[in-house]
């Protein structure tokens, strides 16, 4: 499987990394550029949201942040967002830190409704800080370069952010901490007693899924070029990261690149179908389904049929009883299967 | 900004206490569904600017905005129903239950609030009655009518869901449920049914919610976010299992926004709620009139 799936990949990025030069229409760079920045976003909210069930409300406060930082510095110190950007990550994290420190110690929805508080709170702090453009917002100067570079720089540093965070995902899920925050999701409290450092392990996701939106901020308001505190603190960006993570399948690093993709591609298409407003009921709609149908994401459901499938033929073949079918390939996701069907409480 | 005159005090905590008492009306069921089921509704406040938006539609019709009520409780006590049966107990025996059932709630919330969006577009609302815009002089102290009937409505649900719940047979056996839901079932209870009732009875405060918010208080869709977090702050001040502990909070809140609202700048009462709320979590998470223990 991976002999055959590394080379197909390296390909498939190396064709995405080339195309803006291939001079596709500039529409396509900007929906891909655009397509890159929600898979970062969703796949840092998921470092958090996905491995420890943390369902955090407020991401987009640290997408704001970058997003200030990066229009303050160059709006007055003439500093380009490019180098800015990691400033803006910086100064996520500081909040992270302050904010998770001691939010982290509530579970469940006190968690999301405190972080949806602070979101919220974010928003009105920056309508009433003059220093901060006020309700009016920033404008920042553009790039001074022609539109298909500019669109073109925007789409290669969107795609390499998408690929650190991605990255970052995949690296986590299979290190030791991965597992701790695993654990977490299990069951805290066992976790503990089992000697994983649940603060700690805890507040270290949330500041490393607090970085990644605080980057991407800080480049998003250098590409939109103007910024307000409604459009950088928009509540709906939080509410795209979760959807679009849990969409996809939260919890493995794969699921938010699945999910914010076809979530963000879908959404760009029904504006043409359907007038905006329902767009977001679609949306709500969808989410409802999704954790009814695959709770697991699509890629938990597809991982989940794929399993089935390779016990069936494996048994069939051998001609042997169940007990020697293939241990599934994530151990979790059988079992969780089974306790949803066969258990309906009275 | 102005001196806080003793006039002045008294006019803002006499509105924080009218104001204060459209919290608590939110607050009511979010609490009651919280206390019986265990469930966070985030969508009941989009759930109670849904009443806001029903009542207007009628009242626009001619119809007295009192009246409207006996249209919104029916409507949205079904939709309670309706979570119940086919949100919560559908969830029921997974191994993420909570988690899945409040991501459900949230994604309903989302398709409830854009749907307003949709049918009543996003500009600010208020609901107006012919007496709306007179006003009781009490003792110096000036109260619009709109204000005094919003406050008896929403005191008034409070008192009913307080008298169910210690009066009545079947609001015993739903507190017994809150209590420990496998003892009421070994007591005959039927958990299932009384279930759908209290989720129910839940969104049907949010009609008297939403009424009593849109006679005193301008809405649009996405207000509903500062209201929910509201109405959390106030459960989780008061103590989810205490009825006259959040209709206390729910007024200390809207005393607290008023008379600060006199002294500071108008966004600095929009911190009032959440900095309570943040610090309530950080330091008494179980609430700060609940008591300890079981």
């Amino acid at each position: 499987m991976a002999r055959v799936s590394r080379p197909v990949g390296a390909l498939a990025a190396g064709l995405l990394v080339v195309f803006p030069f291939m001079g596709p229409p500039i529409y396509f760079i900007h929906l891909l550029a655009g397509l890159y920045m929600n898979v970062a976003l969703a796949s840092s909210w998921a470092l958090l949201g996905g491995y420890t069930g943390y369902l955090s409300l407020g991401q987009v406060t640290f997408f704001g942040v970058g997003a200030y930082t990066s229009a303050i510095c160059l709006s007055i110190y003439g500093i380009s967002p490019f180098l800015t950007a990691p400033l803006g990550g910086i100064f996520a994290v500081l909040l992270a830190l302050t904010i998770g420190y001691p939010s982290l110690r509530l579970r469940g929805p006190y968690f999301s409704v405190t972080t949806l508080s602070i979101a919220f709170l974010a928003q009105v702090a920056a309508s009433n800080t003059t220093q901060m453009g006020g309700g009016y917002g920033i404008q920042l100067p553009s790039m001074p370069l022609p539109i298909w570079e500019t669109e073109g720089i925007f789409y290669l540093v969107f795609m390499m952010l998408a690929g650190v965070v991605v990255w970052s995902a995949r690296t986590m899920e299979h290190s030791r901490f991965g597992l701790a925050l695993l654990a977490i999701r299990n069951d805290e409290d066992v976790a503990e007693v089992f000697g994983v450092d649940v603060v700690r392990a805890k507040l270290k996701a949330f500041v490393l899924s607090a970085f990644f939106p605080g980057v991407v901020g800080a480049i998003w308001a250098y590409q939109i070029s103007y910024i307000d505190p409604r459009s950088a603190f928009d509540i709906g960006l939080s509410i795209d990261m979760l959807l679009m993570a849990m969409f996809g399948g939260a919890g493995r690093w794969a699921g938010p690149v699945v999910g914010a993709s076809v979530v963000y591609l879908l959404s760009q298409t029904l504006v043409f179908v359907i007038p905006s407003e329902l767009n977001r009921v679609v949306f709500g709609l969808i989410l409802v389904l999704v954790v009814f149908a695959m709770p697991q994401g699509i890629t938990g459901f597809v991982e989940g049929l794929w399993t089935k499938h390779a016990a069936r033929r494996h048994s069939g073949a051998s001609r042997s009883g169940p007990a020697d079918a293939p241990a599934a390939s994530a151990p979790r996701q059988p079992v969780q299967d089974e306790a949803e069907t066969d258990r309906r409480s009275p | 900004m102005s001196t806080l005159s003793f006039p002045l005090l008294a006019q803002a905590v006499v509105s924080g206490i009218l104001f204060g008492a459209v919290y608590a009306a939110i607050a009511l069921g979010l609490g009651l569904v919280w206390g019986v089921m265990r469930i966070l509704n985030i969508g009941h406040a989009a759930l109670a600017i849904l009443g806001a938006y029903l009542s207007l539609t009628l009242v626009q019709t001619g119809i007295d905005p009192l009246l409207s009520l006996l249209i919104t409780i029916p409507v949205l006590f079904l939709v309670g129903v309706g979570l119940q049966r086919f949100v919560v107990e559908s969830m029921h025996g997974r191994k993420e239950a909570e988690l899945h059932t409040f991501l459900i709630l949230y994604g309903i919330m989302v398709a409830i609030e854009n749907l307003q969006v949709f049918i009543w577009s996003a500009d600010v609302r208020l609901i107006s009655a012919a007496y709306s815009s007179r006003n009781l002089n009490v003792l110096g102290l000036i109260l619009p009518v709109g204000r005094v009937i919003s406050f008896a409505m929403a005191a008034a649900a409070v008192a009913a869901v307080y008298l169910f719940l210690t009066r009545t047979k079947m609001g015993r056996a739903v507190r017994a449920i809150a209590s420990d839901r496998e003892a009421a079932t070994l007591m005959g209870i039927s958990v299932r049914r009384l279930s759908r009732v209290a989720f129910g009875l839940g969104t049907a405060t949010a009609a008297v919610a939403g009424l009593s918010l849109g006679l005193v208080s301008s809405f649009f869709p996405g207000i509903q976010i500062v209201w929910v977090s509201k109405a959390f702050l106030v459960i989780v001040l008061g103590g989810v299992d205490n009825i006259l502990g959040l209709f206390l909070a729910a007024l200390v809140l809207g005393v607290a926004e008023n008379v600060i609202g006199v002294v500071a700048p108008a966004f600095v009462v929009d911190f009032v709620a959440y900095v309570l709320l943040i610090g309530t979590l950080m330091v008494r998470p179980q609430g700060l009139l609940r008591r300890v223990g079981p």
